[in-house]
């Protein structure tokens, strides 16, 4: 069995359905336009998006000014928050347009923004069934090394579905690919990384 | 056996995106791919990461976004935190009400003063002062405001801590009344007697119209927002100089600005130094500027007082120390030079004493005690 090592210090993860979770809110903020279900919906995405903005940007600083900054505009129009379909793609694609904007003024040129991305900060898979958490923190460093070795446009997109838990349509629309290219780009990540775990267990 | 089908799947199958029909068919698949079961099943039940954010970064993380929200979107942005309740009698609901009902019995103890000092004024004979005509004098306490209708209709709401003075009846060809403090003006339209408010920095020469004086002695700036018609502004000490506004509009006087000047030395061995030195020199500065429209709430921000309202835009803690104090009618100090500087944006509506200095306290934890009706915050 393999299993990937929790590594220590990292916070302590829940098993809430996040889509449903933000679907409620934006319902609630819909009704009621309050603060208190806003600052519920931005402390709920902010790990995320913080971290998104992040791997682009890589500043602490900008990342979380940027996160806030677009909870400020969202904030402004909540008004108008019903007509957005599906609010936490919305809102990854807002902090990925702003994060751009600081990326090419930064580097003064046109930069890929998904090498970026998918350079930036690295993705840790984990799991929280308590029994697992012993064992084999090797094939951890195994599955980090094969992620990070894949080619640039295979981990952005691995990273977003992975990581980030997006559907294959939700990070198409963040990453501006069709969802035939999110599937054949799984498929690709999927079998080297498979391939580089099953060559390091046969050694 | 078609291999990228068989990743395409086990990838779709790892991210929780297989269908009834393309498990069945994934299944088939892993017969001819044994050695991947295993992995490819473990990698499908990794978690997605959801970090939970610990209760400290949590409330740093919401304390920046409520600053900027506060200095964005001021008039909508309303703290939602439920500030927990402190052992201050002022926290019992219904102080409210009984503040109401201070404020209403303060009104009319100013006012009950302002007629015994009127009557006073009227058999006391001032030497060579304008004797053809007697003055009036309405005064708020802090904490209270007032009403006063003037002899020719013009309705005059006077903000606390404020004094009006004006006379009996308007007789010579102007209307002229003194004012100290705040106070929101309807003036009854009469081109043949302009209306004429003397205040400390400026006069201001009205026809027919509605503005907002503030002049208090303790601050350094003076202001008057023009509502409607118009209004001609003179400088105290430039007299030559008038300023015309239009609706909308808003002037302010600076009484003071500091400002560099060049300090000749001389040694006294016959040299000349020439320094820079700070110095502060009586130099009003003047600027006109558009109202602030609340938007959410369709209050200008210069005359929210008359509705009851406590607007604060990106103003020094120093400066909204002053402003409580005169609104609440209690005396509250601030221990610590770099508070004072501090700024803070945010509208409170009815809110009491205890209730705004909490709000506030959230931005910027500070600590407060109250000794002898003092609020220290420190």
């Amino acid at each position: 069995m393999i299993v990937f090592k929790q590594i220590a210090g990292m916070p302590k993860y829940t098993d809430v359905n996040i889509n449903t979770a933000v679907n409620e809110l934006q319902r609630f903020l819909i009704a009621n336009g309050d603060a208190p279900t806003f600052e519920k919906l931005y402390l709920l995405l902010y790990k995320d998006l913080y971290r998104f903005a992040f791997s682009i940007i890589k500043s602490r600083h900008i990342a979380e000014e940027i996160v806030s900054d677009i909870f400020v505009q969202l904030w402004k129009k909540r008004a108008s928050i019903g007509e957005i379909k599906n609010l936490r793609v919305f809102l990854y694609v807002a902090v990925k347009n702003l994060s751009l904007t600081y990326l090419y003024k930064a580097k003064k040129q046109k930069v890929s923004w998904i090498e970026e991305y998918a350079n930036g900060a690295e993705i840790q898979l984990t799991t929280n069934n308590s029994d697992d958490i012993l064992i084999a923190k090797e094939l951890s460093q195994n599955l980090q090394r094969a992620i990070r070795n894949l080619p640039d446009k295979c981990k952005a997109v691995f990273k977003l579905v992975k990581e980030d838990g997006l559907k294959y349509a939700e990070a198409a629309k963040v990453l501006n690919l069709s969802v035939k290219t999110i599937e054949n780009q799984m498929g690709i990540a999927l079998k080297k990384i498979a391939n580089a775990i099953r060559k390091t267990e046969f050694q | 056996m078609d291999e990228n089908r068989f990743w395409i799947l086990a990838s779709k199958m790892i991210a929780g995106e297989l269908s009834a029909d393309e498990t069945t068919e994934l299944e088939l698949l892993f017969m001819h791919n044994p050695d991947f079961r295993d992995i490819i099943s473990n990698l499908a039940s990794t978690h997605q990461l959801r970090p939970v954010l610990s209760p400290e970064s949590e409330q740093q993380i919401l304390k920046n976004l409520r600053t900027k929200l506060a200095a964005e979107d001021p008039s909508v942005y309303q703290e939602p935190v439920a500030l927990p309740p402190l052992a201050q009698e002022e926290d019992q609901p219904g102080f409210w009400l009984r503040y109401r009902k201070a404020f209403v019995l303060s009104s009319v103890l100013a006012l009950i003063v302002a007629v015994i000092v009127a009557v006073q004024m009227t058999n006391r004979v001032p030497d060579g002062v304008q004797p053809h005509f007697s003055e009036n004098n309405v005064a708020t306490k802090p904490g209270s405001r007032s009403q006063v209708k003037l002899p020719d209709g013009t309705n005059v709401t006077l903000n606390a801590d404020s004094r009006l003075s004006y006379p009996d009846n308007f007789l010579g060809d102007t209307r002229e009344v003194t004012l100290e403090g705040e106070a929101y003006f309807e003036v009854t339209e009469n081109k043949a007697k302009p209306f004429i408010i003397h205040s400390k920095a400026m006069d201001i020469k009205v026809l027919g119209t509605v503005f907002n004086v503030k002049s208090y002695p303790d601050e350094k700036s003076c202001e008057a927002s023009l509502i409607r018609g118009s209004i001609e502004v003179t400088l105290k000490n430039r007299r030559n100089e008038k300023i015309m506004l239009k609706p909308n509009e808003k002037i302010t006087v600076s009484s003071e600005v500091e400002k560099e000047i060049p300090v000749h030395k001389n040694t006294g061995a016959g040299g000349v130094v020439t320094s820079k030195q700070r110095n502060t020199i009586a130099e009003p500065l003047i600027s006109v500027n558009n109202l602030d429209m609340d938007e959410k709430e369709h209050i200008i921000r210069e005359i929210g007082w008359t509705q009851n309202k406590l607007m604060f835009k990106n103003e020094t803690l120093a400066a909204i120390a002053i402003t409580l104090q005169r609104w609440y009618g209690r005396t509250v100090v601030i221990n610590s030079e770099k508070l004072k500087q501090q700024k803070f944006t945010g509208n409170f509506n009815n809110e009491n004493l205890m209730q705004v200095i909490r709000a506030m306290q959230v931005a910027y934890n500070f600590n407060f005690k109250i000794e002898d009706n003092i609020i220290t915050i420190y």
